[in-house]
């Protein structure tokens, strides 16, 4: 076999950093041997990154603990906390607002899902909220944290968590780690990138500064330019603006006047939504909407209204395109990030896509012959991926009663995928949840999102019939309990993370 | 199973009915006597636990299926295992090609059956014994006993009758008549009367057959219980089945219908599915709703599937147009991918040339399959399809035993010194060539426990 190894890449270039270019650089530097391919990474501090993905979903404890970089270490150099869901608001109805919390809602007894219980515990507690057996809802709206307890009896262990840090801050610490590890790190801008005339494969890219790199692989970490995929290689886009609408954002942070809240806020505004993403010592905010039916001088004084505390700096424009690329790997280059596709980060899943193109690429390492057979995978999965996150995300404008706008007008009334309806009708009739088997969002997520946004099963499960109501009550209002006592014993969030990874430093 | 199933799940103010009709062929030996490890806590909860099934059920232990002479060349044992270790990080599989090693050297549920031993699979995750996983060997008689007399102790109305027929069928509703003359109407039927298909084929929903063979069904006497495992051979003719419940041996001989040896010919089975499972107000389960040859244990995996499908979408509405959609969309996954692992199987190069090997390999080849055999020819990726019935490592194990090698292997193995993975696999087989020897031959061990569980009853 060692004939193959003298086949694999050699000369990996990475264009653009950011995010997806050091994600990408920290992780093949970790994972490969050593010596067995030289990495470059090349980025221009005058192409500034757009810092959207702040907010992450729990996955992302997994690739942090697959380049071995310690929690508290990391925190400390993001000025990361700690994140138990997010909070949406105005979102069904306006003036309501549901906790989409990470984790399960209570226990499965009997193999028969909690959330049917719940739903025949609400036939005589029509006040009773699911979130009320949520651990992270809970500890969430106390502001509270603890680390989940590895121990499956502990009520502890249902605890799951993510984090919300300076995106920034993290690819300037995932570059550190990736220098360390080799990667070479090339200041500059590309004028240049050359191809084989006869395959079409990529072969360099000149710099400004007149050096020139030859490379067997390429990732295009250049965001929306997607300068490789897209303006050299030409691979056209799946465009999904239909179903999701907005197409702009303005990003501002301002300075944290409150407490430090363990959840993200996602408020739905006249023609889009406004987040809220508390770091150690500032909140990032960010106004996305559709720029058909909102200008950006309204879109700006409506994200400045609603900050929490003074601005620092201006807003600053992004402008996107929702979809994704039809193949994210072609020939020798691998689109990573936004050069590959965008999905609004309504659950906080940009990181998310990130790390499952790199973690796919992993798994499928080419040779450097790059076959197709690989590339072709590869591009099966992420296309899937894509999907999955997709119909997730439009189900939030779906579902809902807004009519005060034209945007939530066609958004409510619009054609969604057959998939994301087969889905809802399945949950109306009897609070039924389907799952995908390799599907990012579970059960509890979509029943946290198609309750939070008022639809209703109109009957519950027959199998639940032949259980007492009694018993039900018993047994919910014993998990409401055991969960009420383990937050009070937790420590506020603020508390934990001066303890466990306070920064130290100031605005 | 399904009637015991649906009392299980649904509140008394659901009535349930049971109509048995004589004159439905039983065709509960093409199920092929033999459950895979996911069947144990579904039998669980139908009251079928290991110490009944072994006291009561006749059962005995399966490993998996040997398969003998597959093609020249292709014996190999395809057995249940607990998903593969990994080495340093990376995937088993990558280790294997990397050092040539043969899988079937580090899989101890493969060498326990080829020793024709067994023993149950402890807790203990340090013994390689914790990797093997089972499930059961079984006459189809018997089981049909023990659920017959379990349903006998529930609130099931059972009825009997010569003929089963539908009556009407109003707007998708349909009406049956017992013996031609008396109506039982309900909310849903549920059709279990095999390749009859006596209900289902009467609604609407049309069998798309795919071909047809001719299965011979025999049983005799075993002076002790047989392999941990089941046996399948092939031959000119096509191949044949042997399952060693407790002393007892079946044999199931598939051929094709126009295999002109009568001393081979038994009865036609069309194999296929109908192209809705559920139709109306009509769900057929079992060969009523598919016919798979029993190459694997497929056919009580997928029985098993309908069975649960059924009980996550009971209808809450005369309509049930959701649930059905739903029901549907599953059923014709689940079978389409359960068909894909006989595929790999039957279509192969090199097939004998008689009237059953070219019509088993002939048809429409699957893309997904093809998907399958490319990523495993190229570097050992298993393509994942949506909830498909074989795991990851079945269909290593039945990649492997094909002879199909991957190319290639993942760079991350080459981590690990070439000489260090060689140890560790050396390390591996050795663990389970000296643990083989230590377990008990299966009829031994069978007794042993039927032993123990009669004393323990009687405490």
């Amino acid at each position: 076999m060692s004939e193959t190894n003298s086949q694999s890449p050699k000369r990996i270039i990475i264009v653009g950093g950011g995010s997806a270019g050091w994600m990408t650089a920290a992780a093949l530097s970790s994972v490969l041997p050593e010596n067995a391919a030289r990495i470059c990474l090349v980025e221009s501090e005058q192409i500034g990154t757009i810092g959207v993905g702040e907010a992450t979903i729990p996955d992302i404890i997994n690739f942090n603990a697959m380049l071995g970089i310690p929690e508290a270490e990391f925190l400390k150099a993001t000025n990361g906390t700690f994140k138990l869901g997010i909070q949406f608001v105005n979102w069904g109805r306006q003036g309501e607002s549901y906790m989409h919390p990470f984790g399960q809602h209570g226990v499965d007894m009997n193999g028969i899902d909690f959330h049917q219980y719940w739903l025949k515990y609400r036939q005589d507690h029509p006040d009773s909220s699911i979130e009320d057996f949520s651990l992270s809802a809970i500890a969430a709206q106390g502001g509270k944290f603890a680390m989940p307890d590895p121990n499956p009896r502990s009520v502890l262990s249902q605890l799951r968590y993510a984090y919300h840090f300076d995106a920034t801050a993290y690819a300037r610490y995932l570059r550190g780690f990736a220098e360390q590890r080799g990667v070479r790190r090339i200041e500059g801008k590309v004028t240049h990138i050359g191809q084989h005339p006869e395959t079409g494969f990529i072969t360099h890219i000149d710099l400004e500064s007149g050096e020139s790199l030859d490379g067997d692989l390429f990732f295009d970490c250049t965001g929306f330019r997607g300068m490789l995929i897209s303006q050299t290689l030409g691979v056209s886009f799946q465009d999904w603006s239909h179903w999701l609408p907005c197409d702009t954002a303005q990003a501002i942070a301002c300075e944290r006047t409150g407490e430090i809240l363990p959840y993200t806020i996602s408020t739905a505004k006249q023609a889009g939504w406004q987040w809220r993403i508390p770091t150690q010592h500032r909140t990032g905010n960010g106004h996305i909407y559709s720029s058909k039916l909102l200008s950006d001088d309204e879109a700006i004084d409506s994200l400045l209204q609603d900050l929490d505390g003074p601005a620092l700096g201006s807003p600053r424009k992004i402008r996107f395109q929702t979809g994704h690329r039809t193949k994210l790997w072609e020939k020798n280059c691998v689109a990573i990030g936004l050069s590959g596709g965008f999905l609004e980060p309504l659950e906080s899943t940009s990181l998310f896509l990130i790390q499952e193109g790199i973690s796919k690429f992993i798994s499928l390492y080419p040779t450097a012959a790059m076959p197709a057979v690989v590339s072709d995978e590869y591009n099966r999965q992420l296309v899937k991926k894509f999907e999955q996150v997709r119909d997730f995300i439009i189900l939030h404008y779906k579902a809902t009663e807004r009519d005060d706008s034209e945007f939530w007008n066609y958004t409510r009334t619009m054609d969604i995928p057959d998939s994301l309806s087969a889905r809802m009708e399945l949950f109306q009739e009897a609070g039924r949840i389907f799952r995908y088997e390799d599907e990012l969002f579970a059960k509890p997520n979509w029943i946290a999102v198609l309750l939070g946004q008022n639809i209703a099963p109109k009957s519950v499960d027959p199998i639940i019939g032949a259980v007492g109501a009694a018993d039900i009550t018993r047994s919910l209002q014993s998990m409401r309990s055991a969960m009420q006592g383990a937050v009070a014993k937790m420590q506020t969030h603020r508390a934990f993370l001066e303890h466990y990874a306070w920064s130290g430093e100031t605005v | 199973m399904a009637t015991l199933s649906l009392v299980n799940a649904l509140g008394s103010d659901h009535h349930i009915a049971q109509v048995n009709a004589s004159a439905t062929p039983p065709a509960d030996d093409i199920y092929g006597g033999a459950t895979s490890p996911e069947s144990y806590n579904f039998l669980r909860g139908l009251g079928l636990d290991e110490p009944l099934l072994m006291l009561e059920g006749r059962a005995s232990f399966s490993l998996g299926t040997h398969f003998r002479r597959w093609r020249p060349g292709q014996t190999w044992h395809q057995c249940h295992h607990a998903p593969f270790p990994t080495i340093d990080g990376t995937p088993l599989i990558h280790h294997l090609t990397r050092s040539r090693t043969p899988l079937s050297e580090v899989l101890i549920s493969a060498q326990a059956a080829l020793a024709g031993r067994f023993a149950h699979p402890p807790a203990d995750p340090a013994t390689p014994l914790a990797l093997a996983e089972y499930g059961y060997q079984f006459d189809p008689l018997d089981w049909v006993r023990l659920l017959d007399a379990r349903i006998e102790t529930t609130r099931v109305e059972r009825l009997k009758a010569e003929t089963i027929t539908v009556q009407s069928q109003v707007a998708g509703r349909t009406v049956l008549a017992l013996d031609d003359d008396i109506a039982l109407e309900a909310d849903l039927i549920i059709d279990a009367t095999g390749p009859a298909r006596t209900v289902i084929s009467q609604t609407g929903s049309h069998f798309i057959a795919d071909r047809t063979v001719n299965a011979r069904i025999s049983r005799q006497a075993a002076t002790q219980t047989g392999q941990p495992g089941r046996v399948i051979e092939a031959s000119e003719e096509g191949w044949t089945l042997k399952v060693f419940p407790q002393e007892t041996e079946l044999s199931l001989a598939i051929t094709s219908p126009a295999e002109p040896n009568e001393t081979l010919k038994g009865f036609d089975v069309e194999l296929g599915r109908v192209s809705e499972a559920w139709q109306g107000n009509c769900i057929a389960i079992g060969h009523a709703a598919w016919t798979i040859e029993p190459l694997s244990p497929a056919p009580m995996m997928l029985l098993q599937r309908d069975i649960e499908r059924l009980l996550e979408l009971i209808p809450t509405t005369a309509e049930a147009n959701t649930e059905r959609r739903e029901y549907n969309r599953r059923f014709r996954d689940d079978v389409d991918h359960a068909g894909l692992f006989h595929e790999a199987l039957l279509r192969q190069e090199g097939a004998m040339n008689s009237a059953y090997w070219k019509s088993a390999a002939g048809g429409e080849p699957s893309e997904k399959l093809a998907r399958k055999l490319r990523q495993y020819g190229h570097r050992g990726i298993v393509p994942r399809y949506d909830l498909e019935p074989f795991n990851n490592e079945d269909w290593i194990i039945l990649l492997e035993g094909l002879g199909k090698t991957p190319q290639d292997y993942d760079r991350q193995a080459d981590r690990l010194p070439e000489a260090e993975t060689q140890n560790q696999l050396r390390q591996m087989k050795a663990t389970i060539d000296n643990l083989i020897p230590r377990m008990p031959p299966h009829h031994i061990y069978v007794a042993k426990l039927k032993q123990y569980l009669e004393k323990k009853r009687h405490v």
